[in-house]
């Protein structure tokens, strides 16, 4: 063989490509490398350098490699061979990437914090004669970096006659104190409900008393106005209560920017009344009896990019002539399920609003809670399970690539 | 989940060969070893590498990071700016998920435009293009590698044109790692719903902005950083390219401070046939003189002792010890010796 075809051959085998596919940890891995290229007649690969602590070896029989990859790492492998007698290195590259779950880290909230709150709240109890489950996590995009779960919940009942208040709020992400805002934004709604006399129900309940279902059109509209009145004081309460907030810690209402999904609840004797009211992102989902309709109670402030979100911080949201549009009521003999949740889980599992007019999409949550997942957790939906909002605090821990936000989920079942 | 689309629009003309490509081929490795270990990147961040020379390229066709393999750089004469844009726009039109009812589309794409000479062709109608159809829905940053890059081009595709001091490896290191954290930050801030997209800081030494209401340079369609010889292997047939790199000699009549354009040799690569798919093919004429080249290369594909012998057809090959040489272009036979005084050569546009 001339000198310059040996020159040649060492060349084209430099730059013959060998291609290893990209390995994980804690994947199992095996690849034949494929060396059925002319060049490759007669070379002996006499010992692959790099391997050494990476649980990966290379068979020299079969051309395999394999194991199970420990560390992640970037290497260049280098491949030793032996052509015509003279011997040369050829480097090869192969990644074992990390396994994508053990880079979120989770740090420590500083207790110090005035306005310091717990990662995860959670609650159950009854609801006439239905239950309710609720919990609310900090999402790992804030473990990473130690800092506060931004979302909020509180239910409780107000007065006397058997109606219940539930309040779910997401601080802003931008916003310095999100988690104060939530908060009080929620403790605010079910105070206000708490104080207020029985009586002011009055027009309301004499009015749903004295209907039959299914509700005749103008009743509905009767009932709007209504949940109008009873609600918008509430919101007014809630922006006054964050306006005051901010006065007396010296921070501006925007360092307070939290949005409010608010529903009043009652079971009467054979009808179920739902008002709600909402600024921001937080939908409000009602799926009937028979698990085949669901109706979204509220719209969402949602824009092409998600910066477009409201929150009941801003004065301008009570003087705009869609107000009204924020409330609504409804008559129901009976449902299957009511869901208020934050964008952690509506991001998930929905992605769009569209998404939440589809039963389909709802169906599959419900099948996802109940045990349909990758990670075998179950919630169990039944009456006077004493687990249940522990069950449903693990399954929020839920992996979905990038939604690493808060979570929060309330359900009436 | 949405994706950030990461594109990499790569000028891989003649000039490029070397250590420059082998910087950015080194740089663009690091940038994706980086990404993998940030959370919020591995799982939205999603890469494409596009190279153009006189015709463009995809090396890299967008995926996930977990996915990426380092590609290997090809060369090409030529530097079409037009081509690269066209093929850039037929990426973005092919692969960028667009919102829909059931579906949220990817995040504004954000593109880097990473070019070290004078655009060989006309990109015009290109631009105009981009202007109409991209420039408000994408983030593009375009980056000069070299001192003679015609910016003026480069400030009509984007208000981001960033100039880039290659002078060394550390440079590079340092450029690619401003690149690493831009493409970072602007993946926590989608996340968080912001903008998304951030340059990260910029380090004057190594990289500067460029100040759009400076004057502009003269066009011309030549790199005369560079000389860059196009010759076939006698032996394997295979192209290779000779560099030579642009120095100024004090001319025999220093005291009038005067200096001569000379250029030394840099390097000899051999290159594989994908050399003419990414090349202008309309003939180029553009001459050196060979008293301005300083140095000879051996050949880089079968070692022959001198790499630059120009056959009676003006193409150049390499010869050996052997005593009548074929020329591997045009196939004649014949003897060589040291030729006298200087002589035209053909060189390459890039």
């Amino acid at each position: 063989m001339e000198k310059w075809e040996i020159f040649q051959w060492k060349k084209s085998l430099e730059e013959k490509r060998i291609v290893l596919p990209n390995a994980t940890v804690g994947k199992s891995y095996r690849q034949e490398l494929d060396l059925s290229a002319a060049e490759w007649n007669e070379v002996i690969i006499s010992n692959i350098n790099g391997l050494e602590h990476t649980g990966l070896a290379y068979d020299t029989e079969s051309n395999t490699l394999t194991g199970i990859p420990l560390v992640s790492a970037d290497l260049k492998l280098v491949f030793n061979l032996i052509i015509a007698g003279e011997s040369m290195e050829k480097k090869v590259p192969f990644a074992i990437n990390p396994d994508p779950r053990s880079l979120w880290k989770t740090i420590d909230t500083d207790r110090d914090d005035p306005w310091w709150k717990p990662d995860e709240f959670l609650s159950q109890q009854a609801l006439g004669s239905k239950s309710l489950v609720a919990a609310s996590k900090r999402g790992r995009a804030h473990a990473n970096v130690g800092k506060f779960r931004e979302d909020h919940y509180a239910c409780a009942t107000a007065g006397k006659r058997g109606w219940h208040t539930i309040a779910v709020s997401d601080g802003a992400g931008s916003a310095d104190l999100s988690r104060l805002g939530s908060k009080i934004a929620c403790e605010a709604a079910v105070s206000y409900f708490r104080q207020l006399s029985d009586s002011a129900f009055d027009e309301l309940e004499t009015l749903v008393n004295g209907t039959t279902l299914p509700i005749a059109q103008p009743l509905e509209q009767k009932l709007q106005e209504l949940a109008v009145k009873l609600l918008s004081p509430a919101a007014l309460e809630v922006h006054g209560e964050l306006s005051r907030k901010a006065i007396s810690i010296d921070a501006s209402l925007a360092d307070l920017h939290a949005t409010l999904a608010l529903c009043l609840i009652k079971q009467f004797q054979n009808a179920w009344v739902i008002l709600t009211f909402s600024v921001g992102d937080c939908p409000i989902g009602l799926i009937s009896s028979n698990e085949e309709e669901v109706s979204v109670l509220n719209w969402l402030d949602t824009g092409e990019y998600g910066g477009a979100t409201r929150f009941l911080t801003m004065p301008e949201i009570l003087e705009q002539p869609d107000f009204h549009t924020r409330f609504s009521a409804r008559i129901v003999s009976d449902f299957s399920y009511l869901m208020m949740m934050s964008d952690g889980i509506y991001d998930a599992k929905f992605e769009t609003a569209f998404n939440l007019s589809q039963p389909k999409i709802w169906k599959q949550l419900i099948a996802d809670l109940k045990g349909e997942n990758p990670d075998g957790h179950q919630v169990d939906l039944v009456k006077e399970n004493p687990d249940v909002a522990t069950q449903l605090s693990s399954w929020m821990d839920f992996w979905s690539t990038g939604n690493h936000d808060d979570r929060t989920l309330v359900i009436i079942y | 989940m949405r994706r950030l689309p990461i594109y990499f629009l790569i000028d891989i003309s003649e000039s490029m060969i070397g250590e420059p490509i082998q910087n950015v081929e080194e740089g663009l490795a690091n940038i994706i070893k980086a990404l993998k270990a940030d959370p919020y990147a591995i799982e939205t961040v999603w890469v494409s590498i596009l190279v153009f020379a006189g015709q463009a390229k995809t090396i890299v066709p967008l995926q996930e990071i977990a996915d990426f393999y380092p590609p290997r750089f090809p060369i090409g004469g030529g530097t079409s700016l037009s081509k690269g844009l066209g093929h850039l726009m037929y990426e973005l039109r092919s692969n960028i998920i667009k919102t829909t009812h059931e579906q949220k589309g990817d995040w504004k794409p954000i593109i880097f435009l990473l070019t070290d000479g004078v655009p060989t062709d006309d990109s015009r109608t290109a631009i105009q293009e981009w202007k109409q159809n991209w420039q408000k829905s994408t983030n593009l940053v375009a980056i000069s590698f070299g001192q003679e890059t015609d910016l003026s081009l480069l400030t009509e595709l984007t208000e981001n044109v960033l100039m880039f001091n290659n002078s060394d490896t550390a440079q590079y290191t340092a450029f690619f790692k401003w690149v690493t954290d831009s493409i970072k930050t602007s993946s926590v801030s989608v996340d968080n719903s912001a903008s998304g997209f951030e340059l990260a800081k910029l380090d004057d030494k190594v990289i500067s902005k460029i100040d759009l209401n400076k004057k502009t340079i003269p066009q011309e369609y030549i790199d005369p950083n560079y000389v860059v010889l196009a010759a076939k292997c006698q032996n394997t047939k295979r192209p290779y390219l000779m560099k030579y790199k642009k120095v100024l000699n004090d001319s025999p009549f220093s005291d009038l401070g005067l200096q001569t354009v000379a250029y030394r040799l840099n390097g000899a690569f051999q290159v594989d046939n994908s050399y003419y798919e990414l090349s202008d093919q309309s003939v180029n004429s553009f001459k050196i003189n060979s008293e301005e080249l300083i140095g000879a290369p051996t050949c880089p594909s079968c070692g022959n002792q001198y790499g630059l012998a120009i056959c009676s057809c003006g193409k150049i090959h390499c010869i050996g010890e052997e005593e009548y040489s074929t020329c591997p272009w045009c196939d004649t036979k014949a003897q060589y010796g040291t030729g006298g005084g200087g002589f035209d050569i053909n060189r390459t546009q890039g």
